[in-house]
């Protein structure tokens, strides 16, 4: 086991963000398609899509979530926002825009029954600006206290280092669909081993349909099904995590 | 309005979104050099145009309807083309934040209001019991709003304590639309008819949003009436809408046959009418309800039409809803399930089992389909049917060469060709003279109607019957897809799939990258052969590098000084950071001295591997270089009992993995895996040929293997570990200007890579106690083990 003889301030600061019990924790990612979470143990984090925006050239859409969501009494609940850039339009990332956007995201985050955020938009390269932009604003703009959790691309954590800006508690490496440079991430992590960036190490997030042989589990687990979770499923996610 | 966003499927009509909005999940994430929905906007228009190209089964079904139309000489064209190449319909409102925004600017201007510049306050979807939310109040109502106040702005002033009362209702009307208790301010008692005549409409409004549909029609019904009342042009097509959601909350017969009613008048409407052009969705939507046979053959008729409408998607979307439970399933809905092998009736896998069961259930169902196809082409001799059975086949299959002699047979100029000659040759390509091959590709490639994608794709295929290193060389290179991430390039996979696009596997330019197929011949090339890749001046720099240093890494392992010698040399001007530490090696005669001059470049190293997929190119400064140190372990010059093998050729597809695969040897997967077109093409394996001028060599490949080990892993014991022996070495030679920084990479590696025996506290041990001034002992503070 490695032996780290000194702890970031910052790292140490972030890491009272989330509950002390946040090491390992099973996070069910609850995404727009009708989702009950009920059969769940009370312990298992939900990660429910909330809020949707789309910002398409010097615009933004919005909307909130569109199906049913059920979760266990008592299930600790994230509010997930997702962002996206409409591709087919330049973006025109101005400072009403940003701000606009921002009104969005804490409008469809800061929900009743939610105990934490997450920001899920994955930028590309051209546009991480606007994602720190927005993770800043965000911060900013959400009650003293409330966590703040980011998605992340895997490259983001592996073979970059412009994340370790973003102003959030924490940062989840998502190790699935993930292209062609995904291979070498992979047996990395088959071999024992772990994301370059310290700061990718505290969640990590897997998929029902993209095995891994081996992953880190000393952290936030957060899963993705690609279909709507079943009683089965949570319980395979639950024993995965835990066998 | 983007075109696109005006097709609104009928189960949108309503606000309804069926499917979600956020592009996730299947269909396949790509390689970057051969895509299933379409290729760049020149390729793409290509396509609308007719030229079908590589039918691909993963491709989404509406891309798959489309290739089914120009399979039977239908056409698609531009207009429904675009809007089938995309997720449909999620998009319904898309500018409401706009119209909300301009609604609070206009009321900003009327004295006495209290000025509300959040937009986000004005919420537009009704939260619902079970988590969910609906639309319900939309763009049209904001837009509305704004026009009208500025009107009364215009004619009254905007300190008219009557347009302020306007305002007031107004602002009632739109608190409703988020579910919150509202009533609308009284009537001033000298409210003027305009007031008069706009307060009916609000009230109206605000029991619509509150969900009393009913009363809501009744009011717009009345306003219909109202020959004074300036609203009276929208009447038909609010009391049409307020039905049609009582019809869709109450589904009973009364309510759908008043619903019904009232879309007839607004269709009946003179031409132009408000609202008249949703009429449409709105008849489609209570005709799915009311007579779905009878919506179902609207729907056929319409895309089986001999120009296709904008509208395309949307109806093809609602044709697809409409079908799920339709047994058996219409032609084409059955050739799209069956050319995925999901024919109806075939086996579905569990997800709870583990992989190989599911690979035996995926299996059956492939060979189920097959079978359909193939009695559907008998039955029907329609190519289409073909194509499907030619997607399906393994080259084992029994029925494989009958298939294979009709694909020959396909014309030319028939839409089928490029799916039959790959998948003809993907067939053959084991078992049909080298020369043949080689010949009938390099025609199709000679051809200039091939989109990117399918170009790459032969490509592949003819580097299989490469003639010698130098062609075989030019072949391994694919042109890179969709590079651009502003969508400049019109490419549409990102809508379907959020994907990420990893850096530093491509030329300087971006443009160009190894296919998945030919690293994983080049990873099972001997020394000799891959080095001479590393000279070959027609691949980019970039590759010779990535090529060089994993040969040279493996020649390092086998203790060939020869090939380390002169791959260091052609490393030099390909590595500018390492030329001295490279030209180190060269000059250094073989024996430990030279060994640490090659370990101490692996210290550096990082990214270092045995193979292309586990490497990582190293990138600007030694400092930044990224990756993780592999345990590295060698074997003694000339040992045979070595474990390495080069990564499962499932490594060399998208999402693929070895572990839990059972039996991933070559022996096992060679003749099932599909490392060319990654299964896009479709279910049948795709067993790829060694060129000749490998196969020759392929012992000596395996010979060389033996005398490499793995890394250390899980204590796997075979060989002895590299950074002990540079741990030794500078440990006895203080005096090696190296010495320091080698201790300060063996902590680093600690670090981030993988070693063992607690090299790392011996490492600073040793830096802090013998150079305690070095600027690499101030570098490592602490060390890691």
């Amino acid at each position: 086991m490695r032996t780290a003889l000194a702890i970031s301030a910052l790292a140490a600061a972030l890491a009272c963000a989330w509950p002390a019990s946040a090491a390992p924790a099973l996070v069910l990612w609850a995404w727009e398609r009708p989702e009950d979470l009920s059969s769940a143990p009370p312990s298992v984090e939900v990660a429910a899509v909330e809020g949707f925006v789309q910002l398409s050239g010097d615009r933004l859409w919005g909307r909130a979530r569109r199906f049913p969501l059920k979760t266990a009494p008592g299930a600790r609940r994230i509010a997930v926002v997702h962002v996206q850039i409409d591709t087919s339009r330049p973006l025109v990332w101005s400072p009403a825009l940003r701000a606009r956007t921002t009104s969005a995201v804490l409008a469809y985050a800061t929900r009743p029954r939610f105990d934490a955020v997450q920001i899920d938009f994955e930028v590309p390269a051209s546009d991480r600006q606007v994602l720190l932009d927005l993770a800043h604003d965000v911060r900013a703009g959400l009650p003293p206290g409330t966590p703040l959790s980011m998605n992340a691309l895997a490259s983001w954590c592996e073979t970059e280092n412009w994340i370790d800006s973003a102003p959030v508690d924490e940062i989840v490496p998502m190790v699935f669909r993930l292209g062609p440079g995904g291979v070498k991430l992979k047996a990395k992590l088959a071999a024992g081993g772990d994301f370059a960036d310290p700061r990718c190490r505290r969640a990590i997030g897997v998929a029902t349909d993209t095995r891994l042989a081996r992953y880190p589990r000393d952290r936030r687990v957060y899963v993705f099904n690609p279909h709507s979770w079943t009683p089965a499923a949570i319980a395979g996610a639950v024993k995965d995590l835990d066998p | 309005m983007r075109k696109l966003l005006a097709t609104v499927s009928a189960l949108a009509v309503l606000g309804a979104s069926a499917t979600p909005s956020i592009a996730c999940g299947p269909p396949p994430l790509g390689p970057s050099y051969v895509d299933v929905f379409g290729d760049q906007t020149a390729d793409l228009n290509a396509f609308y145009s007719g030229r079908i190209g590589l039918v691909m089964a993963q491709s989404p079904r509406a891309r798959l309807y489309m290739d089914w139309r120009m399979l039977h000489g239908q056409p698609v064209g531009a207009a429904a083309g675009a809007g089938l190449s995309i997720p449909c319909c999620d998009n319904p409102d898309p500018y409401i934040w706009d119209a909300t925004d301009a609604w609070l600017k206009a009321r900003a201007q009327v004295a006495g209001v209290v000025v509300n510049t959040d937009t986000t306050s004005v919420v537009t979807d009704l939260p619902l019991p079970d988590g969910s939310s609906r639309p319900n109040c939309f763009q049209d109502a904001f837009t509305s709003a704004a026009a009208t106040l500025n009107a009364r702005i215009a004619s009254y002033g905007a300190t008219s304590p009557f347009v302020k009362a306007w305002v007031d209702a107004q602002d009632a009307v739109f608190t409703a639309c988020g579910g919150t208790a509202a009533t609308l301010p009284p009537l001033p008692a000298n409210a003027p008819d305009w007031l008069k005549a706009d307060r009916a409409y609000q009230a109206a409004a605000l029991v619509l949003y509150q969900g009393d549909n009913a009363t809501a029609a009744a009011d717009f019904a009345a306003i219909g009436h109202d020959a004074s009342s300036p609203w009276r042009p929208m009447a038909p097509y609010l009391t049409a809408r307020a039905l049609l959601r009582q019809a869709k909350l109450s589904g009973t017969p009364q309510s759908y046959s008043a619903a019904e009613k009232a879309v007839d008048a607004l269709i009946a409407a003179p031409a132009g009418s408000f609202g008249q052009s949703d009429a449409a969705g709105m008849a489609r939507f209570l005709l799915e309800r009311e007579a779905p046979p009878k919506a179902l053959a609207e729907l056929d008729a319409e895309l089986t039409r001999p120009a296709l409408t904008a509208n395309a998607a949307s109806t093809f979307r609602d044709y697809v809803d409409l079908n799920a439970k339709t047994t058996p399933p219409p032609e084409i809905l059955d050739w799209i399930a069956t050319i995925k092998a999901t024919t109806e009736g075939a086996p579905a896998p569990d997800p709870s089992t583990n992989q190989p069961t599911q690979n035996a259930v995926l299996q059956r169902a492939q060979a189920f389909s097959l079978a359909h196809a193939g009695s559907r082409w008998q039955a029907t001799n329609d190519p289409a049917w073909l194509v499907a059975a030619l997607s399906l086949v393994d080259p084992s299959d029994a029925t494989a060469p009958a298939l294979a002699a009709e694909a020959a047979k396909i014309a030319p100029s028939s839409p089928a060709y490029v799916t039959a000659a790959y998948q003809r040759v993907r067939l053959t390509i084991n078992t049909a003279p080298e020369a043949e091959t080689r010949a009938f590709l390099d025609a199709m490639l000679a051809r200039t109607d091939l989109s990117t994608s399918d170009r790459n794709l032969f490509i592949g295929q003819r580097m299989q019957v490469a003639e010698d290193e130098p062609a075989f060389a030019q072949l391994a290179v694919r042109i890179r897809l969709c590079a651009d991430d502003t969508g400049a390039d019109g490419c549409v996979r990102s809508k379907f799939n959020e994907e990420e696009e990893w850096t530093n596997i491509y030329d300087a330019s971006g443009k160009t990258g190894l296919g998945p197929d030919a690293m994983a011949l080049i990873d099972r090339m001997p020394l000799a052969q891959r080095a001479a890749l590393t000279t070959d001046a027609d691949l980019p720099a970039e590759f010779r590098l990535d090529i060089g240093l994993t040969t040279w890494t493996r020649a390092v392992l086998e203790q060939d000084d020869g090939q380390i010698n002169a791959l260091s040399l052609a490393l030099e001007p390909l590595l500018p950071a390492e030329k001295t530490n490279l030209a180190t090696v060269v000059k250094t005669p073989s024996g430990p001295a030279k060994r640490f001059a090659e370990f101490f470049i692996m210290a550096q190293m990082p990214g270092l591997a045995t193979d292309l997929m586990s490497y990582e190119r190293p990138s600007g400064s030694v400092a930044s270089w990224q990756g993780n140190w592999p345990d590295w372990m060698i074997l003694p010059k000339g040992a045979t009992n070595g474990d390495f093998t080069p990564p499962c050729l499932l490594e060399y597809t998208t999402e693929g993995i070895c572990e839990g695969e059972g039996d991933v040897s070559d022996a096992a997967l060679w003749p099932t895996a599909d490392v060319v077109c990654l299964t896009y093409c479709g279910s049948g394996a795709a067993p790829m040929r060694l060129p000749d001028f490998m196969a020759a060599r392929r012992d000596q490949a395996g010979a060389e293997w033996k005398s490499l080990a793995q890394p250390y892993h899980d204590n796997d014991t075979l060989g002895s570990p590299v950074w002990e022996e540079v741990f030794a070495y500078a440990n006895t030679h203080p005096k090696d200007p190296r010495s320091p920084e080698a201790f300060y990479w063996l902590v680093h590696v600690t670090r981030y890579g993988h070693t063992h025996n607690g090299i790392s506290h011996r490492s600073y041990d040793v830096l802090h106690q013998r150079y305690p001034t070095s600027t690499w002992t101030k570098k490592t503070p602490y060390y890691f083990d």
